[in-house]
């Protein structure tokens, strides 16, 4: 098994988290939702997808911070709907502060703020 | 949702992989059904959503990498790759699985044998709260109490219950028509329920047997077997123990060996039928009832020191300034009483398991860790060398991105596949070994003996395996981790004369010859101790005669003795054919039989103060010192005369040390006191020394008396047990049936056990000696190959790689004479080393194992220096065919290699 260039991901692994995460938040959601969702709400300049939403479900699953379970979805199919636990939602929290504060930080850098 | 819940999350896809993969292809086409829609038709929007999703095969990896799967592939993926580098070298497998079999199998046979002897916990419920009373103070006096005792001990708090037992040994049974003789312990009626065992046949002894005094009696498993077939039948029926009848009501289950160590449970029969089997009865108080061993079981192991308390306040007010101590003098030390663990038994004092195999057990215990070490070590050259064969083969894969991590954890994944290989090859071999150990144990200990899988077992040598991956398997992986990217890729197959980290191998190889010389050093002591030992001049013939022991228990003759128709007896053994001379006696030199002491004063000597002077007796008939090869010094042999009139002795020369120095002894007379009765002897001749029970003591002062003036001292009771030994003029093995005929003939009924050589005899008091040889032989030349294998490898591999440069001196005019002695000297300059810093390793391990050495003492270094020679003679064969190989190259071959 070769070594995965892991740079770009590992450098927005915790930014994804907190996307999916806070996505969550407004209720159960399927991947394709939630990405939809990550697009529409950033105007389309962020695309979860290339591989890393799934990954990253999967791992956020494995942590605790998210469950999944199988449904009907509105169109009659059966699709995995992902929910956020409440470990889930105290993670996110910790996230939030801890990207205001680097967004915080940035900006001073910047002469922003 | 908990941890456990994300855990198993985790491992989902390993327990139902097809699952985890259908899910996600389902939820995957679901994903791009739904974006597909946001494409216009017409314009191929699965394609443009397969586009905008990237490669499928890439996220399905990705995801899968997010969990477990991905480390077991990983693991599965070097566990066939080691498994098909190991079969691609069958020779360095078979080399490597062995060693660790040895090594491994080694630990693990003697740590078994340490289990079962001395670790092993009691086959009873809570082992850890069963506790046994015991006297404190001065002077210990030991486990024994009276009845008296036990019942007021019995008052005591404290305790869930208080049980006592006791014991008579050499019981003679008839059973099922089988006549033997066995230890039988008495119980209380309580004890089975204190020790808690339950029964794997009928009942155990209950309240109800005691208070009847019911012959009853429970025998043990084996017993059952032997007697009875395992047949159900046997419960009910009716058993004779010393020709009292007792009806069998349960058999105990095997796993119970009683509460001493060795275990050798036969048979319990109720406290109260004691008397029956030749006890004494229980409510006799006084001076030699002190027989019980009371045992308590306690509701927690932490409450002992408390109930030791209370049991020591019931001591001080019932029994403490009791005049109930021992006849002998000099017991009012006893100060108390207090609580001993019983979980893994009692260490009876007869026969102490503990002090005759722990040293010995623990010492070899120690070689067999040097061999396993030394297997590592072997191992760890061989795995360096593959590794410096391998090197081209990392340096290609790191370039090609493989990472260091991956390629130590193959590495190491490797040297486990190999120490499970030898650790599961091991336990076969431990097993296989065990077999051929028994044979050298004392009876009552075979039966413990046996490669018991149990968890400590299974355990210790997994433990064992683990620490040898530990040991020979992180070199080399920290080796390939280090590997140099550049240097191995230039190099293709240049000649070179120095070597980068030779010094790794080398130092290993230096480790194991130092192992090889402790090991080997410490062979060559035990097998000279067993040598000096079998030199050692006993004082009597070590050949043709035969030794059997003659037992009237239990029969017609118990009340009259033995000596009543000694004679003819006598005179029936002489007409067997081969017979020279026959003799009775209570001991026999390495037979056995039992010591018959009393106090003794010797006229014209005055004992020192604290001197007790108890003397030892052996009643013989005449001829016994012609019998046994025992030289008449001075004065005459007992003559059948000796009957009546002055009653005799014949003293031993070390007796005429001890008390008749510088006198005349024949003459001398000595007192003796039995019971009230006190007889005087007048010594009539001085025999040569013999050595009795353990060939390392010196022969103590002897009194022999004849056996018929013996008999007739009052106070001494009759000897029930004698043994009868014949002096062959030929073929001794031959004797014994014969010799049994006889006995049987004169006086039916008569026990006769045994019926032994005197080269038997000599043997079996060797075993102990004969079996720590044995081991440390095997052990021994176990390092001497590990170590010759491990100078094989690295002379040979030096040989290859200078192969050039041997080239260039052969084209240069050297002599193939000294090709070889450069290879030689190599092989000789690291067996100095390791000499050198093995020889203080080894003086180390002579002096630990003094103790166990006989004859030895200051003669340690001669052995260190023969197992250097042997090394170096090794060193010379290991080299010998590299040495060939370097002598052989044709310096145009080999400079055309480059």
């Amino acid at each position: 098994m070769t070594p995965k260039p892991k740079s770009r991901t590992e450098l927005l692994a915790g930014t994804v988290d907190l996307l999916i995460l806070q996505t969550l938040t407004l209720g159960r959601l399927h991947g394709y939702a939630i990405a939809r969702h990550i697009e529409h709400s950033s105007e389309e300049v962020l695309r979860m997808e290339q591989g890393s939403l799934y990954p990253a479900l999967e791992r956020l699953q494995s942590k605790g911070w998210v469950t999944s379970a199988w449904a009907k979805s509105p169109t009659g199919r059966r699709a995995r709907y992902y929910t956020i636990t409440a470990s889930g939602r105290k993670r996110l929290g910790q996230k939030i502060s801890a990207f205001d504060e680097l967004s915080l930080a940035i900006s001073r850098v910047l002469g922003r703020a | 949702m908990s941890v456990f819940d994300a855990f198993r999350h985790r491992l989902r896809p390993l327990l139902r992989r097809r699952a985890f993969d259908r899910e996600m292809d389902e939820e995957f086409r679901h994903h791009l059904e739904l974006r597909a829609q946001e494409f216009p038709e017409g314009d191929d929007p699965a394609a443009r959503a397969r586009a905008r999703l990237g490669s499928p095969a890439y996220y399905m990896e990705e995801t899968r990498r997010m969990t477990a799967l991905a480390w077991l592939d990983a693991l599965g993926q070097d566990l066939r790759y080691a498994w098909r580098n190991l079969r691609r070298s069958p020779a360095f497998t078979t080399v490597a699985v062995a060693s660790l079999a040895i090594g491994i199998g080694a630990n693990s046979a003697i740590f078994s044998l340490i289990y079962s002897l001395l670790l092993n916990p009691l086959a009873v419920s809570h082992p850890s709260r069963l506790f046994e009373v015991r006297h404190t103070g001065l002077e210990q006096r030991g486990d024994a109490f009276s009845y008296a005792e036990y019942q007021s001990l019995r008052q005591s708090r404290g305790f869930t219950s208080l049980t006592a037992f006791d014991g008579a040994d050499d019981v003679q049974v008839v059973a099922g028509g089988v006549h033997t003789s066995v230890n039988v312990d008495a119980v209380d009626g309580n004890f089975f329920s204190t020790i808690g065992i339950a029964p794997l046949r009928g009942r155990l002894i209950g309240p109800d047997d005691e208070r009847g005094r019911a012959p009853v009696v429970v025998i043990s498993d084996d017993r059952w077997a032997e007697w009875f077939n395992r047949s159900p039948a046997a419960l009910g029926s009716t058993i004779t123990l010393r020709g009292a009848a007792f009806t069998v009501v349960g058999v105990a289950p095997k796993s119970y060996q009683g509460l001493r160590l060795p275990g050798s449970f036969d048979a319990a029969v109720p406290l109260s039928a004691l008397p029956l089997v030749g006890g004494a009865p229980t409510e006799a108080a006084g001076a030699n009832a002190a027989t019980l061993t009371i045992v308590g079981r306690l509701a927690s192991p932490a409450d002992a020191p408390r109930a030791a308390g209370m049991i020591d306040a019931v001591y001080q007010s019932c029994c403490a300034q009791a005049p109930a101590g021992t006849g002998a003098a000099g017991t009012r030390e006893v100060v108390g009483v207090g609580l001993a663990s019983l979980e893994r038994g009692i260490s009876s004092s007869k026969f102490d398991v503990y002090a005759m195999f722990s040293r010995i057990l623990f010492e070899l215990m120690g070689a067999a860790a040097a061999v396993l070490l030394a297997a590592c070590a072997n191992l760890g050259t061989l795995l360096l060398a593959r590794a410096a064969a391998r090197e081209r083969e990392l340096a290609v894969r790191l370039s090609l991105g493989a990472s260091r991590r991956r390629l130590a954890a193959q590495m190491l994944v490797e040297s486990a596949v190999l120490a499970a290989l030898g650790g599961v090859a091991g336990l076969g071999l431990a097993d296989w070994a065990l077999r051929l150990i028994a044979h050298r144990l004392p009876g009552p200990v075979v039966d413990r003996v046996g490669l018991q899988l149990t968890g400590d077992v299974l355990g210790f040598t997994a433990a064992v395996a683990v620490a040898a991956v530990l040991l020979f398997g992180v070199l080399p992986a920290w080796r390939a981790t280090r590997t140099n990217l550049i240097a191995p890729l230039n190099e293709v197959g240049r000649p070179t004369t120095a070597r980068r980290g030779g010094w790794l191998d080398r130092s290993v190889v230096v480790a194991q010859v130092a192992i090889a010389l402790v090991l080997v050093n410490g062979a060559g002591l035990f097998v000279a101790t067993l040598r000096n030992l079998r030199n050692v001049d006993g004082g009597f013939a070590t050949e043709r005669s035969v030794s059997t022991e003659v037992d009237a228990r239990g029969t017609a003759y118990e009340s009259t003795g033995i000596a009543g128709f000694a004679d003819r007896l006598m005179a029936r053994v002489a007409r067997i054919p081969g017979v020279r001379s026959a003799a009775l006696s209570e001991m026999v030199p390495v037979f056995g039989g039992r010591r018959i002491g009393a106090d003794i004063a010797v006229e014209g000597y005055t004992p020192s103060q604290d001197e007790r002077m108890e003397g030892w007796f052996d009643p013989v008939t005449p001829g016994f010192f012609a019998t046994l090869g025992i030289g008449l010094r001075t004065g005459r042999d007992f003559s059948p005369s000796d009957r009546t009139g002055q009653q005799v002795a014949i003293v031993n020369q070390a007796f005429v040390q001890q008390y008749l120095r510088g006198r005349n002894p024949l003459g001398a007379t000595i007192r003796s006191a039995w019971d009230a009765d006190t007889v005087v002897m007048q010594v009539v001749g001085v025999v040569g020394d013999a050595r009795y029970m353990d060939l390392r003591d010196p022969a103590p002062p002897m009194i022999y008396v004849p056996l018929a003036q013996f008999e007739q001292i009052p106070g001494s009771a009759h000897i029930p047990v004698l043994t009868l030994t014949v002096r062959t003029s030929g073929d001794d093995g031959a004797t014994a049936a014969p010799l049994r005929k006889a006995v049987q003939a004169e006086a039916p009924g008569l026990g006769v056990y045994g019926p032994e050589t005197i080269e038997e005899s000599l043997n079996d008091s060797l075993n102990r000696e004969t079996l720590t040889a044995e081991l440390a032989t095997l052990f021994g030349a176990v390092a001497l190959i590990l170590a010759a294998i491990g100078l094989y490898g690295v002379v040979s591999y030096r040989v290859a790689q200078r192969t050039w440069e041997i080239g260039v001196r052969m084209a240069l005019g050297a002599a193939p004479a000294s090709v070889v002695w450069m290879v030689l000297k190599q092989a000789l300059a690291l067996v100095t080393i390791g000499v050198v810093v093995g020889a203080p390793l080894a003086f180390g391990g002579g002096k630990a194992i003094a103790a166990t050495l006989f004859g030895l003492a200051g003669q340690n270094q001669y052995f260190v220096l023969g197992a250097g020679v042997l090394l170096a003679g090794v060193a010379v064969a290991a080299s010998a065919l590299p040495a060939r190989r370097a002598a052989r190259v044709d310096p145009l071959i080999a400079l055309r290699a480059d």
